[in-house]
């Protein structure tokens, strides 16, 4: 059930500037290989870029850490696996939910999990309406945020939520 | 404190309580939340911070050290994507995917490899890996069947689940969680399923899988949690309850002409959202009302009660005008056709109305102005002075939607902005504001006049209101229940109920006689003035005796909860007449097409005449309808989808089940049910469909039908897996023993088939009447104060012939089908036919009408001054008589033949009238000249020979050129 692709890892080490070296899938978890050394599983490959490419993203403590763990799981089985818009509106409704009080997913500081999530949910939030963009306003507002970072984006386009900042003057008609 | 919030019976929970007792952190353990919509567990630490992912969460109580804090992370993530979710779908939910089944077998292989020779997953002491890796694996250790199936090879595994059940940390997790429970597999995975949300995936390689059933939506609302385990008292009354005879059963009342509350019963007043009539309804609209009101009514008289159920058209207002201008007809005119159109869309449906009105019943004013009057002398109404525009030369006060002109909006430069809303700009508009105002008729520059205006004194009426929610309103669905209270919490305003129209219930009152009441203060008057129109006792009904008390339900979507909820309660109140008022009101949410939304105006979507044009029967919308309906959230309606659940749900489960019960019965019984002998695992499944028959009837109690129809086929799942480990066709071929056992098997079969009969009833009128001659049985009443199942088709019962139930939907026509569905309305041409014909016949009424009028005054001689105009009437209207038909008469849609098989194409079509009409001129001209009959009659067959012929090129049945006989 490998619903995340690789090229979200791709999009990572590119992100982190370090090398992605080869992944390939088994049936149940993928695996990267670089010089030699093996990293299993999805969340290994990315804590293992992270090691590489020294960036300042390293979490910085234990608890930050498993707060980290615990997105990265959540992307990885609800919101990889959210094939129809029913499951998809279900995951942005819980994400706007917990976005409520928060700027990022873990701590107060922007994560590798913001990333991932980023490049996950790109496609979705570009087809989403108006008016679920304003539905789904903590989403919107999180995802604006983070997309500013062009070293993020690479070559992603930008996703449109200016009518967001006009709904507090006409709200969109529901 | 840290807090551990989860579940009974549930692997995940296993996990946190096992981590904790190797930690000893002696976290508080609370294993009954409230909160039913959160995953489980979840993990409250110290400072507040949540872990609602149980792997975070271990990992959390009890940390692996740094060098083996990678292998711990691979296997917990082999656990968590391809372990455990693909364990709680394949047991928990009903996925028979063997993609699914062939990850569980691969990574319980990549287990049994790690952990060969070894007593732990890594290093020398339980990690969180065993620990994760265990729970998920526990209750599939725990199963015999399961067991055999999965880990009989797994030796390795078993080993090492073997020692690690033996650890005082586990030991004691295992009696929290399980209560030395035996059979925990499926059980412990479907809680898993249904407390994780877990998604799956949809992927093409999975055939036949059925999302819905896996999606975390239905597994908030499913209240289904069977767990296997029967005890002796729940068997014991099933017993017993199956040994009573069937004489002694209540039968169902016979429902006499008028159905009427009676004292010391209980009567049920239920009504549909009177739909509009200016379209045609969408599916939408059925499911939101019509639909579920149905159901619901046909579940209520199952259950004996009194009931009544009513709906109507409601057919006033300024919709109804502009749609009379867009088409060319009178109100009257444009009510008749559509409210003919929604008749036959609802009896195509089957939907039970006891009676199916229309607002513009002569009750109708009548019942509005007694009420208005009512309310006015109770000092619950005023008037004010209102400013409007009128038009001079329409002579009339125009409506918002009748004035365009320049948006007001500053920035925008939008010159047809409508008196409501601009389109350039999106934004509101008070239509006194636009610029450059005219009237959307005439194009004439309206004046801005006042006139004086009745409003309702809402805020007067706000304290009555008030004390009466209280005691309604928890009885309403909870959409309802919110949209009313914030209605309440903005402070009720005064609401104006009169308007300047002409297409309305007059108002009473000296002074204000050309106006007419708002549409929004009549209509839901069409409740009452519907009843009467059914019977003249209606005040029974909406005045009952106090002993014979009347419970009402309404059926709406949620955008009419304000009427319901607010404004028609109200009234009723304001009125002081002791009228009944609403108890339940069952609000749905929306429900979308495809991935957009359904929309009337723009003609989106499947529309009533859609859907039975398909060719897919009646009971298969319905049941799919009901299926997806919007109950707590919006919903989508999918082509796709609807033939997977016909296909998957009714033919291979309710339909399998059934027909194979009853083939057996009538291959080797010669259609006799046969002798049966029960044994323990009969009263199992006795007890386990009682325990759904239990949950259909409070789901349908609650009217919380798409739970309803899930026990149905929870049901007959249950019915199939009886049946298939049984297997009755193996033992048919044994000895006297196994034959009795057979027979028993094939017996018990055809009864809960007959069960499902009466349960289908209200989902699946036409199914279940097909299946009642099939079993040759009656419907059962249903006693919500004493459910359970009885023996209900004796041994030595004659059955019919069985016949399948339900067609395969060949999941190629799912293309086909949102193909033609696709675009708009006006866009498919062909759908729009029915619609359009009704055109053609209202206009060649009207065409026929003229042309009298011009002979008469033709032949009263009078001045051609006076006949011309009407001449010219007679040939606009001729004019729009050809073009309505040159769009009736489109290329017939491809999978539909012709009637007469005579394949018609345009061009002919056109010959053959222009034919027409040439031998009409030369018919007219012969009969003008005064000719002989004898030289005019041959010529006369030759035009109806003609029209014959056109009439079957067109494939209608309508005379097409019935308006060209009249004199030009």
């Amino acid at each position: 059930m490998l619903k995340i692709s690789p090229q979200n890892f791709t999009d990572l080490a590119k992100y982190l500037k370090t090398p992605l070296g080869k992944i390939s899938t088994s049936n149940t978890l993928f695996t990267r290989t670089l010089n030699n050394s093996t990293s299993k599983g999805a969340m290994n490959i990315i804590f293992a870029l992270l090691k590489d490419s020294n960036s300042n993203l390293r979490p910085t403590n234990k608890l930050i850490e498993i707060e980290i763990r615990q997105w990265l799981e959540y992307i990885l089985i609800y919101v990889g696996n959210a094939s129809n818009s029913q499951h998809t509106q279900n995951i942005l409704a819980d994400l706007n939910d917990f976005l409520k009080v928060k700027t990022y997913l873990v701590g107060n500081a922007f994560t590798i999990a913001d990333a991932l999530l980023y490049y996950v949910l790109f496609n979705v939030m570009t087809n989403l309406s108006n008016i679920d963009k304003e539905k789904y306003i903590n989403v919107s507002r999180w995802f604006d945020n983070i997309q500013q970072d062009s070293t993020l984006r690479q070559n992603y386009n930008i996703v449109d939520f200016s009518t967001n900042y006009l709904a507090s003057i006409v709200p969109a008609k529901h | 404190m840290t807090t551990i919030i989860g579940n009974d019976n549930n692997p995940a929970t296993l996990k946190l309580v096992i981590a904790n007792n190797f930690a000893r952190t002696k976290c508080k353990l609370d294993l009954t939340p409230n909160d039913g919509k959160r995953q489980l567990p979840y993990l409250v630490a110290n400072s507040d911070r949540e872990y609602f992912i149980p792997n975070a969460a271990i990992w959390y109580l009890l940390e692996p050290s740094d060098e083996i804090s990678e292998k711990v992370t691979e296997l917990l993530e082999l656990e968590a994507i391809a372990l455990s979710p693909s364990l709680a779908f394949i047991f928990g939910g009903n996925s028979k995917s063997d993609k699914i089944k062939g990850i569980i077998k691969s990574s319980l292989d990549t287990i049994n490899l790690e952990i060969k020779d070894k007593l732990f997953l890594i290093g020398d002491s339980v990690s969180i890996a065993d620990i994760a890796i265990f729970s998920t694996l526990y209750p599939l250790y725990k199963s015999e069947k399961l067991f055999k199936e999965y880990l009989a090879n797994m030796a390795n595994i078993v080993q090492w689940i073997k020692s690690l059940e033996e650890k005082p940390e586990i030991k004691d997790a295992l009696k929290v969680i399980f209560h030395d429970k035996v059979n925990i597999g499926h059980a412990s995975y479907h809680t898993l399923l249904q407390s994780s949300k877990y998604v799956l995936p949809q992927d093409d390689s999975i055939p036949n899988q059925i999302q819905e059933k896996e999606s975390p939506t239905h597994e908030k609302e499913s209240p289904i949690h069977i767990s296997e385990v029967v005890g002796k008292e729940e068997l014991e009354a099933v017993e017993k309850a199956w040994k009573k005879d069937i004489k002694n059963l209540p039968k169902l009342k016979k429902i006499n002409n008028i159905v009427l509350p009676k004292a010391g019963e209980k009567n049920i007043f239920i009504t549909s959202a009177l739909p509009y009539v200016n379209n045609v309804p969408h599916l939408g609209n059925i499911i939101g009302c019509v639909l579920s009101a149905d159901v619901f009514a046909r579940f209520s008289r199952l259950c004996n009660n009194n009931t009544l159920f009513i709906c109507g058209t409601d057919e006033y207002g300024t919709a109804t005008e502009t749609k009379a201008l867009e088409e060319g007809l009178s109100c009257q005119a444009i009510c008749d056709k559509y409210f003919k159109i929604h008749k036959e869309i609802y009896e195509w449906f089957n939907i039970s109305f006891d009676h199916f009105g229309r607002t513009s019943n002569p009750e109708q004013t009548e019942l509005s102005q007694d009420l208005f009057l009512q309310l006015n002398n109770n000092g619950f109404m005023f008037t004010q002075s209102v400013e409007q525009l009128h038009c001079e030369s329409c002579d009339r006060y125009l409506a918002d939607r009748f004035v365009e002109g320049g948006c007001p909006n500053i920035g925008c430069n939008y010159e047809d902005a409508r008196g409501d809303q601009c389109d350039g700009c999106g934004k509101l508009v008070n239509a006194i504001e636009l610029k450059n105002p005219r009237c959307k008729v005439c194009g004439k520059t309206p004046v801005l006049k006042t006139s004086s205006q009745f409003f309702i004194d809402l805020p007067k009426l706000e304290p009555l209101l008030r004390h009466w929610m209280k005691i309604s309103s928890p009885g309403w669905s909870h959409n309802a229940d919110v949209i009313a209270k914030s209605w309440l919490k903005e402070g009720l305003k005064p609401r104006c109920i009169t308007r300047d129209l002409k297409w309305g219930v007059p108002v009473p009152l000296d002074g204000f006689r050309n106006k007419v009441f708002y549409v929004w203060f009549d209509a839901p008057i069409g409740y009452i003035s519907i009843s009467k129109a059914y019977t003249k006792d209606f005040e029974q009904w909406w005045r009952p005796a106090p002993d014979a008390k009347v419970t009402l339900y309404q059926f709406m979507a949620k955008d009419n909860v304000p009427f319901h909820g607010v404004l028609f309660p109200s009234m009723l109140l304001g009125a002081n007449r002791g009228y009944v008022t609403v108890s339940h009101i069952m609000a749905t949410e929306y429900l979308n097409y495809e991935d957009g939304k359904f929309s009337k105006s723009r003609g989106v979507g499947v529309f009533g005449n859609d859907a039975r044009d398909t060719g897919i029967p009646s009971d298969v919308w319905r049941f799919y309808l009901l299926y997806v309906r919007p109950e707590s959230q919006d919903s989508s309606f999918s082509w796709s989808d609807l033939v997977t659940k016909n296909n998957s749900e009714l033919l291979n489960n309710l339909g399998n089940f059934i027909n194979r019960a009853l083939v057996f019965a009538k291959n080797n019984f010669n259609k006799t049910i046969p002798k049966m002998e029960l044994d323990q695992e009969d009263y199992n499944l006795l007890a386990l469909c009682t325990r759904e028959l239990k949950g259909y009837v409070a789901s349908l109690e609650k009217a919380k039908l798409r739970d309803g129809i899930r026990h149905i086929l929870a049901i007959s799942k249950l019915g199939n897996q009886y049946m298939q480990s049984n297997q009755p066709w193996v033992k048919l071929k044994g000895d006297d023993k196994e034959k009795l056992r057979a027979g028993t098997v094939i017996g018990m079969s055809c009864n809960i088939a007959c069960l499902l009969t009466t349960l289908l009833e209200p989902y699946m009128p036409d199914t279940s009447a097909n299946l009642k001659a099939q079993l040759k049985c009656d419907n059962v009443v249903l006693d919500p104060e004493n459910v359970e199942i009885i023996n209900l088709l004796p041994a030595g019962h004659q059955i019919g012939e069985p016949s399948p139930l339900f067609a395969k939907i060949e999941p190629s026509r799912v293309d086909e089908l949102k193909r033609r569905f696709a675009g708009t309305q006006v866009e498919r041409n062909g759908i729009a036919k029915t619609a359009v014909s009704a055109d053609v016949a209202t206009l060649e009424a009207q065409v026929a009408k003229q042309a009298d009028k011009v002979r008469a005054l033709k032949s009263s001689a009078a001045d051609k001054t006076i006949w011309q105009p009407e001449v010219k009437i007679l040939l606009d209207l001729k004019a729009k008589l050809e073009a309505v038909k040159k769009a009736a008469t489109p290329a017939p849609p491809a999978d539909k033949p012709l009637v007469n098989g005579v394949a018609g194409n345009g061009e002919e079509i056109k010959a053959l009238e222009a034919a027409v009409t040439e031998q009409g001129l030369v018919v007219r001209k012969l009969k003008e000249g005064g000719a002989d009959k004898s030289v005019w009659q041959p010529e006369v067959q030759k035009l109806l020979s003609l029209k014959n012929q056109l009439a079957s090129a067109t494939g209608s049945p309508v005379q097409p050129a019935k308006g060209k006989k009249s004199k030009k």
